[in-house]
């Protein structure tokens, strides 16, 4: 269970273009729920977003994953939620494009404490629950988008996180990709995952549990 | 650990400017190990010379007035050597040549210079004098081209040059029927290696002008570690240095020199009476007085040198003088190797922090992934020693490939000469061309040490920056 509570985000904090991008925002997201954050461009659904992830900090609040509090804990252990309890999906996919699709489903499991004796045989079980096996070998340069988002599903799960976030995930897709993702996404949310997307596209919103509006920085 | 996961992608993936980076560095490398096998043969005359840098060594040399009375002296005895021989050739006309030298001699005695500039019947009377460090020349090679010089034991005793392999002379070596030998420089023996003597001067008794095998024959017990760098000899007294008595080895351009201690070459010298042990070489010669002489006793000795028309200078001041000329020599060189050093410094940090530009994305998504906050630097720091590593490797197979070229334009010089490809090869020593010091290694690796953290830290600076 996610949990946040008057969540305060400040950017540049004490300086002339100091800007508060959420004001207070609290919200319980329940575990296998799949949930859509809307909102409109600077509203602050990416960064909210940002701080799900751990990849951002906030001045204010409280944010529990499992009823552990995320705040003021080392960079080792944000290292270690980021790689064990939650999986990212960007929308410009985040491969790292002269790596093949299974080098780039390994790096997670790279950086995991938990020995995995064999972490090829892991990362092509993660590609093929995605359905795109045969393109182990290839380059992620080489790969269509709706290729490379399967790739970067694939290397968000390949440690079975509890939590997948997704910012814009069908944002550089096309319709018939867009909705081949989202069946993907709900085939992992039926597998007990929770999913938080974070999108400005209503299609994707309505096929999600529950919508949270965001707009100038807190939940209407 | 993880980083090798990431090295070795990141290599894999982009082997050309991997490739690119190591070479850059393996030339930044190649200069460095050049400037610094140049450095390697500094200071070690100064090295060589230490324990004769002492008041009660003096160096003895002819002064030029009493060059000139030998000289005088020398022709008023061939005058009247040439005045007798012609009167006893003339009254008898059976006589050989050869028995009118002789007869000539008995009546007049021998040349009293006889090209001796330093007498050391005279010397010897010097106040305080104890021995006497001298080199002589001999007519004895180790195979064709290398020659044999003689050292006094005092001389050998006091001297400490730098081993390249092998042992100096030393006064508890035990004799047998082998020559000991140190090498000095450009020969193709090695340590252990027992070479027949040969014997090239003239002798009445042998009859003979050619090369012949003597029955003798030499143990190389070390190789010394030859500077390359020495300059050519001042003769003025005022300012000798180390050079002089390199001057001394030199034989006149001759290239390949070993040493002997000269009580052991004394069979040789009596069987084939090519050197006399008290001929010493007409450039100068090193006294050695009583120790812990007052200044005055000091300047009375230096009187008595004087006065026989001798220059004599303390060897504190030849010391002196050779620190000077090599620091000069160093000095010369430490500024372009310093600017080298800075420069492949700077350049190798340029290239580093132009990889970690590139990577930049990478290591966002490694961090998406779980990496720690900052743990990027290791991959980089690693990445980078790779890169060194390998650079390194280039640079030491570039030098060693240059050297093979040098070793093999000479002995293909020396083909084109006329010389067989054999004596070519006894004569050129692969190890002068190639021979890296430890030194340099040992440099090398620190320069790589502190070029691995300048650009890790130069990089950590940025990310803090883009943070």
């Amino acid at each position: 269970m996610i949990k946040i509570n008057n969540i305060v985000k400040v950017y540049n904090p004490k300086k002339s273009n100091e800007f508060e991008a959420l004001h207070g925002v609290s919200c319980e997201i329940a575990d296998g729920e799949m949930v859509a954050v809307i909102g409109k461009s600077g509203a602050g659904k990416s960064t909210l977003l940002h701080i799900l992830a751990c990849i951002d900090n906030f001045q204010s609040g409280e944010y529990y994953i499992d009823d552990t509090l995320v705040k003021d804990l080392s960079e080792k252990k944000y290292a270690q939620i980021r790689n064990e309890k939650i999986g990212m999906v960007m929308q410009d996919f985040a491969l790292v494009e002269d790596f093949t699709a299974l080098e780039n489903v390994m790096i997670p499991l790279n950086f995991s404490k938990q020995k995995s004796k064999n972490k090829k045989e892991k990362a092509l079980d993660a590609l093929r629950s995605v359905g795109i096996e045969e393109l182990a070998k290839k380059p992620c340069s080489k790969l269509s988008g709706g290729q490379k988002q399967r790739v970067a599903i694939a290397r968000a799960i390949v440690n079975e996180p509890s939590m997948l976030l997704a910012d814009e995930p069908t944002g550089a897709l096309d319709t018939k990709t867009s909705a081949e993702i989202m069946e993907l996404f709900k085939k992992l949310n039926s597998q007990g995952r929770t999913i938080i997307i974070v999108t400005h596209d209503m299609n994707v919103a309505e096929q999600c549990d529950r919508v949270i509006e965001i707009s100038d920085g807190v939940i209407v | 650990m993880y980083y090798s996961f990431f090295v070795k992608n990141q290599i894999r993936h982009h082997r050309f400017l991997f490739l690119a980076g190591a070479v850059q560095i393996a030339a930044a490398f190649l200069l460095i190990l050049m400037l610094f096998s140049e450095f390697a043969g500094f200071f070690s005359d100064s090295r060589m010379f230490a324990k004769l840098n002492s008041d009660n060594y003096l160096f003895v040399n002819a002064t030029a007035s009493r060059i000139f009375q030998n000289f005088k002296k020398h022709e008023i005895y061939s005058e009247r050597y040439s005045e007798i021989m012609s009167d006893l050739m003339e009254k008898n006309p059976d006589m050989s040549q050869i028995e009118a030298a002789d007869k000539t001699r008995e009546q007049i005695g021998e040349d009293p210079t006889s090209d001796n500039d330093i007498d050391i019947s005279v010397v010897s009377q010097t106040p305080y004098y104890d021995d006497i460090c001298m080199i002589y020349f001999s007519d004895f090679y180790t195979e064709v081209g290398v020659c044999i010089r003689g050292l006094s034991r005092e001389f050998a005793n006091n001297l400490t040059p730098d081993m390249r392999s092998g042992k100096w002379f030393s006064k508890t070596d035990t004799k047998d029927k082998n020559i000991d030998i140190v090498i000095f420089k450009n020969t193709n023996h090695s340590v252990g290696e027992i070479i027949p003597i040969l014997y090239s001067g003239y002798n009445y008794e042998k009859q003979t002008g050619e090369w012949i095998d003597t029955g003798y024959s030499a143990r190389v017990i070390g190789i010394c570690e030859y500077d390359q760098n020495c300059p050519q000899f001042s003769q003025s007294s005022s300012s000798f240095d180390s050079l002089t008595l390199y001057e001394l080895t030199e034989n006149y351009g001759e290239e390949n020199i070993c040493v002997a201690v000269n009580d052991d070459l004394g069979p040789l010298i009596e069987e084939y009476g090519c050197i006399e042990p008290e001929y010493q070489e007409y450039m100068g010669a090193i006294i050695k007085l009583n120790s812990d002489l007052t200044a005055e006793q000091l300047e009375e000795a230096k009187q008595f040198l004087t006065q026989k028309r001798y220059s004599a200078d303390s060897m504190t001041i030849f010391y002196g003088n050779t620190i000077d000329i090599e620091r000069n020599a160093a000095s010369d060189l430490a500024v372009p190797a310093a600017v080298g050093c800075c420069f492949s410094i700077l350049s190798i940090s340029a290239i580093s922090v132009f990889q970690h530009h590139n990577s930049k994305k990478k290591f966002m998504i490694y961090y998406y992934c779980g990496m720690e906050y900052g743990k990027e630097k290791y991959i980089h720091m690693i990445y980078i020693l790779y890169m060194t590593l390998c650079g390194l490797l280039i640079s030491i197979a570039a030098y060693v490939g240059i050297g093979l070229y040098g070793y093999i334009h000479r002995i293909y010089g020396l083909c084109e000469c006329g010389y067989s490809i054999e004596q070519a090869q006894s004569w050129t020593s692969l190890k002068d061309y190639i021979y890296i010091s430890p030194l340099s290694i040992g440099l090398l690796l620190i320069l790589a040490l502190i070029i691995n953290i300048v650009s890790t830290l130069v990089c950590s600076g940025i990310r803090r920056k883009k943070s």
